[in-house]
């Protein structure tokens, strides 16, 4: 259909976690609503954790779809695949297709999510990122042909890639610029259980190891020149804010939502990757598939409620996460606190670990390692209306379940 | 090839033939089944694809430890009989296997 219009309730920009979940929560709460959900990728919108996780070491799996292919239709849910928006129209409420299709919305949600950040030095474009399945077909059959990597990039998917690919067999080089893995996510002691862990299993790990280049030979850096037949980076990703800020939204380093998620537009909300939201008294976003699908299913309940003239519902998050490396489990809960008090729990080995954040004496956050038991009870500790405090960890052996079942 | 029944909460029944090596949140994805909807993708995360087990011919995994404690914290109402069906794999010693979805899965 070419310069077609079509009458939306709601349009729904990006069909990753945040816009498949905010569509299905919309249809959940009224069944005739118009729903109109684009993606810029062809296939069936599907999960991202698994793509680094698991599809890249093993190229016979398929996608893990978010919805089945009858999903969509059966719910009212017009989803355009393979489609580009050139330009959103904030005063005649219009989306504009590059196919000349047009649609007109009451309520627009932009879940664009984020795109791969590239390396900023020369010759960065040689080294080969993982963020959607397109990806994964590139690079997939290059790994399992590979025999040296090299992975750039010291954060949860530096990390996972160079994991997934020792498991295969692989001879690899992490190189990582700051002291240690995951400076920037989880708790010093964590980060350095874990690069010691990965460090045994044979991982050649390169901390403070800062890239000047990429050519022909390979990665030079202050360590020296790193030859690979396959070279990877994780450098992070920049969020997909072109489209709102061509619109005249308002930007701080993502769309800048309010509690209820909205724009600074009324009639646009912004969820997922994208959304820059006041959390712990800044601005900030949360990259995470919690905060695509929370956050996506508060703004669809506050549309709902906008249509009934009922008042909207502030979005209150526990932040996780979770990352899988080889045999470790890593999960998050929590907000980083630099200057928080970590402690330590009990474990019976070295492989299990669970480090906990105090900030002016109050649990803030929990980082554990292969200790599902902590992290499941730290989820719930977090989102209970009680200070939780070291004497009362103390006081139940150290054991966060122990603790939360006690206070339930 | 597995038979791998899906019972929905409303008692509408599904049937699957599987390959080895699928996993059952998987096959509930792609064929719509009601009640499974597997936030997490696979990665034992969430309990949105908790079902309950009726009938096994063959051999079934057992549940590993971040399965249990996910059941244990995360399903109000647990059973003897409740697994996470992404973290069961169709594999050659299983002929068939026949799961329920409980109300209000998610």
């Amino acid at each position: 259909m070419t310069n077609g219009n079509t009458m939306a309730d709601v349009v729904i920009i990006g069909a990753g976690h945040a816009g498949v979940a905010a569509a299905a929560e919309l249809h959940k709460r009224d069944a005739n609503l118009n729903i109109c959900l684009i993606s810029n990728e062809l296939p069936l919108p599907y999960h991202r954790p698994p793509l680094s996780k698991k599809c890249l070491f093993d190229v016979r799996l398929s996608l893990e779809l978010l919805q089945a292919e009858g999903f969509y239709e059966a719910q009212n849910i017009h989803l355009h695949r393979g489609a580009t928006v050139t330009h959103i129209d904030r005063t005649q409420r219009k989306v504009k297709l590059a196919d000349g299709q047009v649609l007109t919305y009451t309520q627009l949600i932009i879940a664009t999510g984020s795109s791969l950040r590239s390396m900023p030095v020369e010759g960065g474009e040689r080294a080969l990122g993982v963020y959607n399945y397109a990806d994964i077909q590139h690079l997939g059959p290059k790994l399992q042909a590979a025999n040296n990597v090299v992975v750039i990039g010291g954060g949860f998917i530096g990390c996972e890639i160079a994991a997934g690919a020792l498991k295969l067999g692989k001879n690899v080089s992490l190189l990582v610029s700051g002291p240690r893995l995951l400076r920037k996510a989880i708790a010093p002691a964590m980060g350095a259980r874990v690069t010691q862990l990965h460090k045994n299993s044979g991982m050649h790990i390169h901390t403070d190891c800062q890239v000047s280049h990429l050519d022909d030979d390979g990665v030079h850096t202050n360590h020296g020149l790193f030859r690979g037949d396959l070279i990877i980076a994780g450098v992070g990703a920049n969020p997909n804010i072109q489209l709102a800020k061509q619109a005249g939204l308002t930007i701080d380093g993502g769309i800048v939502v309010n509690a209820f998620g909205h724009t600074s537009d009324a009639h646009i909300y912004a969820v997922g990757d994208v959304a820059s939201m006041p959390l712990q008294g800044k601005i900030q976003r949360l990259e995470s598939i919690q905060n695509a699908n929370d956050q996506a299913q508060s703004v669809a309940n506050n549309i709902i409620a906008h249509r009934l003239g009922e008042p909207a519902m502030a979005y209150n998050p526990v932040p996780w996460f979770w990352s899988d490396q080889g045999d470790l489990k890593l999960q998050m809960v929590g907000f980083n606190d630099a200057n928080a008090e970590q402690k330590t729990l009990a474990s019976d080995s070295d492989t299990r670990m669970t480090a906990v954040q105090f900030s002016k004496g109050v649990m803030t956050g929990v980082d554990t390692l292969n200790m599902p038991s902590n992290h499941l009870a730290a989820r719930k500790l977090l989102a209970m209306s009680v200070d939780i405090t070291w004497d009362m960890v103390q006081d139940h052996n150290q054991d966060l379940k122990q603790l939360f079942k006690h206070l339930r | 090839m597995t038979l791998v029944t899906f019972i929905q909460a409303d008692g509408h029944s599904i049937d699957v033939q599987a390959e080895q090596g699928e996993h059952l949140m998987k096959l509930a994805l792609d064929h719509g089944v009601v009640g499974i909807t597997g936030a997490c993708g696979g990665s034992c995360m969430c309990a949105t694809c908790h079902v309950l087990v009726e009938q096994i011919n063959g051999q079934l995994n057992d549940a590993g430890e971040m399965e249990v404690e996910i059941l244990d914290m995360e399903v109000d109402e647990l059973f003897d009989n409740s697994r996470l069906c992404c973290q069961i794999s169709v594999s050659a010693a299983m002929e068939s296997i026949r799961v329920r979805i409980p109300p209000n899965n998610d």
